[in-house]
């Protein structure tokens, strides 16, 4: 689920933060730039995981900064394909069932990555799985096992003014820079409770 | 920024779980150190002291890391368990526990993250278990390596947090609704 992505990055410390310990002031310095942030084809940063190495500290004409070129490593959120995670369900749709963790909203099972006989029920805005004698629901905020299938990247640099009214129009349609495409359709997926609790199948109406 | 190495190396949750564990304790100790320095220097002046934003760690910094603390411990994460069932040596453990059978690095962090202790469990994370490894017994033992090493999870004591958090997060919806209604409400009275 985590990994460790190694980067070399200029780092500028602002005056008020000289009076913190140097090491300090370029921790902070980096966990301000990256930590819940998303690096292309890289993954969700976390935070530093530790330093590497550091140059010295060089004051450049016009600015009070001090520039230190430093390695790093930064702790990264990016599960590998076909990897198992836990979630909660979020909303469902006819497409299918977004699922989101404390940390991560952007994962999407698509309906026809759920097992056979699941279907949208749409008196509750809920998917069912139907079995030979039970029925059962992926109920929102139920927690479940999934499986990574594909990513999503979209690069959201930025692109050229298009001017006029329609600024707005194009700033609402934002997609998530990472997203995860997962799936719930092998044995032992989908919610814990059907799976870690024998009673709990009589118990579900 | 310029990426050197896009993957130099793969965290077990444990062990991110630690990293931010201590990060927070520097964090708060910092804080305390500084605060008694002030208050020595300040002693007699009668100026309160105020916090500044040196004493705080970055605001995005401080919301992964409360966000992701909260997700590793949830039940039915092993994290959450009451005594933390990992330590120092617990990677080394269980992969000389598993040496007699061929897993994958990533069958061994997930096996790490979310400890399997049963059959169906272990055959959601274990690709093509039948084939891999046939037979019953076969699985039982490697099931065992794992409880032996990670322990058993309190599958009852789970299944309750699970479904408590799950209601506590309906209702707090509901709660939602029902102020967005009042709201709107308000708006109408205003209006009239």
């Amino acid at each position: 689920m985590f990994i460790l992505t190694k980067i070399a990055d200029l780092v500028q410390i602002v005056p008020e933060d000289f009076e913190k310990e140097a090491s300090q002031a370029i921790e902070d310095n980096i966990n301000a730039k990256y930590a819940n942030r998303v690096i292309q084809k890289i993954g969700l940063c976390i935070c530093l995981y530790d330093l590497l190495s550091a140059s010295e500290g060089l004051i450049g004409h016009g600015t009070g900064l001090v520039n230190v070129n430093v390695e790093f490593r930064l702790i990264v959120f990016r599960p590998f394909k076909h990897e198992v995670l836990l979630g909660k369900i979020s909303s469902a749709t006819p497409e299918g069932i977004r699922i989101r963790t404390n940390f991560f909203k952007d994962i999407f099972v698509p309906q026809h990555r759920l097992p056979e006989g699941a279907a949208f029920n749409d008196a509750e805005q809920v998917f069912t799985w139907t079995t030979e004698d039970t029925v059962l629901y992926y109920d929102n905020h139920e927690t479940v096992r999934f499986r990574v299938e594909e990513e999503r990247w979209h690069d959201q640099a930025p692109t050229k003014a298009t001017g006029g009214e329609n600024d707005q129009d194009v700033e609402e349609r934002k997609v998530s820079p990472y997203g995860i495409i997962a799936s719930m359709e092998d044995s032992g997926m989908g919610p814990c409770l059907w799976w870690d609790d024998v009673d709990v199948a009589e118990e579900v109406e | 920024m310029k990426i050197l190495e896009a993957q130099s190396a793969a965290l077990t949750n444990y062990e991110v779980y630690t990293h931010l564990v201590q990060q927070d304790e520097r964090y708060e100790r910092r804080k305390t150190e500084r605060l008694e320095r002030l208050k020595k220097e300040k002693k007699g002046k009668g100026k309160a002291i105020k916090q500044e934003h040196a004493d705080r760690r970055p605001g995005n910094l401080a919301t992964m890391s409360i966000e992701l603390l909260n997700y590793l411990r949830e039940a039915p994460s092993p994290l959450g368990c009451k005594p933390l069932p990992y330590d120092e040596k617990t990677i080394k453990r269980l992969l000389e526990g598993l040496r007699p059978w061929d897993f994958t690095k990533g069958e061994i962090i997930m096996i790490l993250n979310l400890r399997p202790t049963k059959p169906e469990n272990l055959n959601t994370i274990v690709e093509e278990m039948e084939e891999r490894f046939p037979g019953d017994e076969d699985q039982l033992a490697i099931l065992s390596v794992i409880e032996a090493v990670l322990g058993r999870p309190d599958g009852d004591a789970e299944t309750k947090a699970m479904k408590a958090n799950a209601n506590k997060a309906r209702e707090a919806e509901q709660g939602d609704e029902e102020d967005v209604e009042i709201t709107t409400e308000q708006k109408m009275d205003v209006d009239g």
